[in-house]
């Protein structure tokens, strides 16, 4: 998608967050009255877990690319701590008969903040930073043609590489029923580090994308369900 | 939040998902530039050779030319290269080693391949310094040889 796109879609996603955010605004200050005497609670009302259901329909359908995701959230008041792992495997073939494969696993862990200010318990429209680390091998076979020096193979790999960057991101969490939440994670990817290799670049980064990019877009779609810590009182 | 807003929001979601930039853009090159410079002057200096031959190759280049600089192809398959400069009455030479590192540009556009840490092990000139070690459309000048 052309770079014109990404940028309708960031426009229309912060046009929605300021209408949503205005409309509670507004809500919110017919209830002043009723909000301000009451006491806000820091104390969490659960575990929130997850899976990347975007990751689980390509595993389940056999894709060349299998990204298995699982989130886990608190939510604090209006702040979510947040903890991902995904374990990653991909095998690109290219036009040029080239096959690349990559294996390894990732974790990140940020923390947003609720934009809704009344029913934290049921709706999360957020904006948050990550950390994020992945650990991955990834091994290359290409036949190099070359006219003045004649065809050479190449089998190169790289074990244990070790990656970071930061994410920037925004989404929801809308809950369906009870104690089940559906929802996206719009993230902006940056500031990539790699241990540096001589015998190959890596193409991907687990939980990033392509290790070239200096920044990059990712995206998931969430299925959550939340263990509650304690049982209401009847 | 009403179910118009919820709906929305989980199409600018989904739409969003479908990202995916990939361009074949890249500056990597396997051409080695060689400098010819005055040692008492460092300005450019213009030199007649009968040939320049690359060892693992047939191929003879600037054959009985005069230049100031040359353009010359590595060996992607091996980490050492033996230049040798045929002039009318010797034979001087450069072994240089480097390294080659692959790498997917994406899987339409293939593989390229980048020549990096470039260094001069032997070399029978006055003097030969590395300018830039790793191979790039964007730079103009690798080794410099000093006459």
């Amino acid at each position: 998608m052309s770079s014109i796109y990404k940028y309708i879609v960031i426009a229309s996603l912060l046009v929605v967050v300021s209408l949503t955010s205005f409309a509670q605004e507004n809500t919110a200050e017919k209830e002043e009255d009723k909000t301000d005497t009451l006491q806000v609670s820091f104390r969490p009302k659960g575990i929130r877990i997850g899976i990347d259901m975007l990751g689980l329909a390509k595993k389940t359908f056999g894709t060349d690319r299998s990204e298995l995701e699982f989130s886990a959230d608190v939510e604090i008041h209006r702040y979510l701590v947040n903890f991902e792992y995904g374990q990653f495997e991909s095998t690109q073939s290219g036009s040029d008969s080239s096959i690349y494969q990559n294996k390894g696993n990732y974790f990140r862990t940020g923390i947003d903040i609720n934009l809704f200010k009344k029913d934290t318990d049921v709706n999360v429209l957020f904006f948050g930073l990550r950390y994020g680390q992945a650990s991955f091998d990834d091994q290359l076979q290409h036949v190099q043609t070359n006219d003045l020096f004649g065809d050479g193979n190449f089998d190169r790999s790289n074990n244990s590489i070790n990656a970071r960057w930061y994410e920037v991101t925004s989404g929801i969490k809308l809950q369906i029923a009870h104690n089940f939440w559906l929802g996206f994670t719009n993230r902006l990817k940056f500031s990539l580090k790699m241990d540096k290799s001589e015998s190959l670049t890596p193409f991907e980064v687990p939980g990033y994308g392509r290790g070239a990019d200096t920044n990059t877009w990712g995206f998931n779609y969430l299925l959550m369900y939340q263990i509650p810590f304690k049982k209401k009182k009847k | 939040m009403n179910k118009q807003t919820t709906i929305l929001l989980l199409l600018i979601g989904l739409l969003s998902s479908c990202f995916d930039d990939g361009d074949c853009e890249s500056t990597k090159t396997d051409l080695l530039l060689i400098d010819f410079k005055s040692f008492d002057t460092k300005s450019d200096s213009t030199v007649t050779v009968q040939s320049i031959v690359l060892a693992n190759s047939d191929s003879l280049f600037h054959n009985e030319t005069s230049i100031s600089s040359a353009t010359l192809p590595l060996d992607p398959n091996v980490d050492t290269l033996r230049i040798s400069f045929n002039y009318p009455d010797t034979t001087l030479q450069i072994l240089l080693s480097y390294t080659t590192t692959p790498r997917l540009i994406t899987p339409d556009c293939g593989v390229e391949l980048g020549f990096g840490n470039i260094a001069i092990d032997e070399h029978g000139f006055d003097s030969v310094a590395v300018k830039s070690s790793t191979l790039d459309e964007q730079i103009t000048s690798n080794i410099v040889i000093y006459l």
